[in-house]
């Protein structure tokens, strides 16, 4: 019974030996296939080197192809499945033959992020008040902001305007504050008894303004102010810096600043 | 009833006439107007005052907004506008702040008395090659409601009033 038992677990011990070298084979891709330059004058046999691309890593085999089957140079963008070993490389082709071709370089490319991954990710649209300046929209109007396309859209009830962020010379924020209660009910709610009108006007809200100066096709300049929930002109900003807007204010002021106005307004220098 | 209506005949003719006679002088005494047919307005400046980049903005928009609506010219154009080169009789219309001081609208409603804005600003009117037609200083105000960016309006409407008292244009009736 032992025995049986002892012969069943040499068994399983080798299942995971024999399963493993399946699994090294890796997919990889042929990026280039050159002409190989010997070094002494022996021209016979034909070979190759040829570049394969497996993740970060690119290596360069020397492969000659077996004779009458020299296709090598048209394999360019192909894939197959290769065992990096540490100064050879087993591969099996289309046909399921497999062979070993020696390694003549390795390289590790640097993984580099795209200007679109530094860029973070694109807000959802901001409630805001065009409160100046931009062209066929009422001042005051209110609306959405959203920054996508190189563009900043300003959404509201008559339509859409947009704003090139290339042609932005100056995108600035800054801060204020407005009253809870606005419009034609904050006007006559100064008229309430007893000084009620008054009380109310000490209730106010913090916004956050970006004003932005560019300029059309034809050269001229314009500006436009907009208000925004508190905390947002900020990533407004630098989403169009991200999309070529420009600044004269880079960075915001270090909110350690002299007056506590003064922190989140950007100062003209 | 003859002789109650006759004194205050005269006491009505008299009080009109006193009201409107420096009226009517004033406007003999009026400069003819500087004849254009556009003005191109560039940004404000204010290098030596200190202004929130949104006052600077609000008082460029809100003039040519205004000079657009009041003012008699064939064409506002803005800063840096390259149709401007072959335009004949521009006028040019440059504005530097002198002063500025941000008030609070909290203030200004709780107290009524304080917290206003003001901006006063250099207006200079220059024909194409620099020479200076017209020059102003004009202030603009909030006192009582509305946001601290009103004053930039209030100033807009007067630079509009003085440049259409001032300027008439060419080609136009």
């Amino acid at each position: 019974m032992l025995k049986a038992m002892g012969l069943i677990l040499m068994c399983l011990g080798t299942f995971p030996a024999l399963s493993q070298s399946r699994s090294d084979y890796q997919a990889a891709t042929i990026t280039a296939v050159l002409p190989h330059q010997p070094a002494g004058s022996d021209t016979s046999a034909p070979s190759y080197d040829v570049s394969l691309r497996m993740g970060n890593t690119v290596y360069v085999v020397l492969y000659t192809p077996p004779l009458g089957l020299d296709m090598a140079m048209y394999a360019a963008g192909h894939e197959l499945l290769v065992s990096v070993g540490t100064t050879t490389i087993t591969f099996n082709d289309l046909l399921g033959n497999s062979g070993e071709v020696p390694i003549i370089n390795r390289t590790t490319m640097e993984t580099r992020k795209t200007p679109a991954n530094d860029s973070p990710p694109p807000q959802a649209p901001i409630k805001s008040t065009a409160l100046v300046g931009l062209a066929g929209v009422k001042q005051n109007t209110v609306g959405t902001v959203a920054v996508k396309g190189g563009e900043l859209h300003f959404v509201h009830s008559e339509g859409t305007s947009g704003i090139a962020a290339a042609a932005m010379e100056d995108v600035v924020t800054g801060d204020d504050s407005q009253r809870m209660i606005r419009g034609t009910l904050g006007t006559l709610s100064m008229f309430g008894p007893y000084g009620s009108g008054r009380a109310l006007s000490l209730f106010r809200s913090k916004i956050d303004t970006l004003t932005i100066q560019y300029r059309d096709a034809d050269g001229a300049l314009h500006g436009v102010v907009f208000a925004m929930p508190v905390g947002k002109a900020e990533s407004v900003k630098q989403e169009l810096i991200a999309q070529g807007a420009h600044t004269r204010v880079p960075a915001p002021r270090d909110s350690s600043a002299d007056s506590p106005h003064s922190a989140n307004l950007e100062q003209k220098p | 009833m003859k002789h109650f209506f006759r004194p205050v005949t005269c006491l009505v003719m008299s009080t009109v006439t006193l009201f409107a006679a420096p009226g009517l002088h004033a406007q003999g005494e009026h400069t003819p107007k500087i004849r254009a047919s556009a003005i191109r307005v560039e940004m404000i400046k204010s290098d030596e005052i200190e202004l929130p980049a949104k006052f600077q903005v609000a008082l460029y928009e809100n003039v040519i907004q205004q000079l657009e609506k009041k003012a008699s010219f064939l064409h506002v154009y803005r800063d840096g506008d390259h149709n401007t080169a072959n335009v004949p009789d521009l006028v040019v219309l440059r504005s530097t702040v002198r002063g500025f001081k941000e008030g609070s609208e909290r203030a200004r409603q709780v107290t009524t008395v304080k917290g206003a804005t003001s901006i006063t600003v250099h207006c200079q009117f220059t024909d194409n090659q620099g020479k200076v037609l017209l020059e102003r200083d004009i202030e603009g105000k909030v006192r009582f409601l509305g946001a601290n960016l009103k004053a930039t309006n209030d100033f807009a409407k007067k630079a509009a009033t003085v440049t259409r008292d001032s300027f008439s244009a060419t080609g136009r009736t």
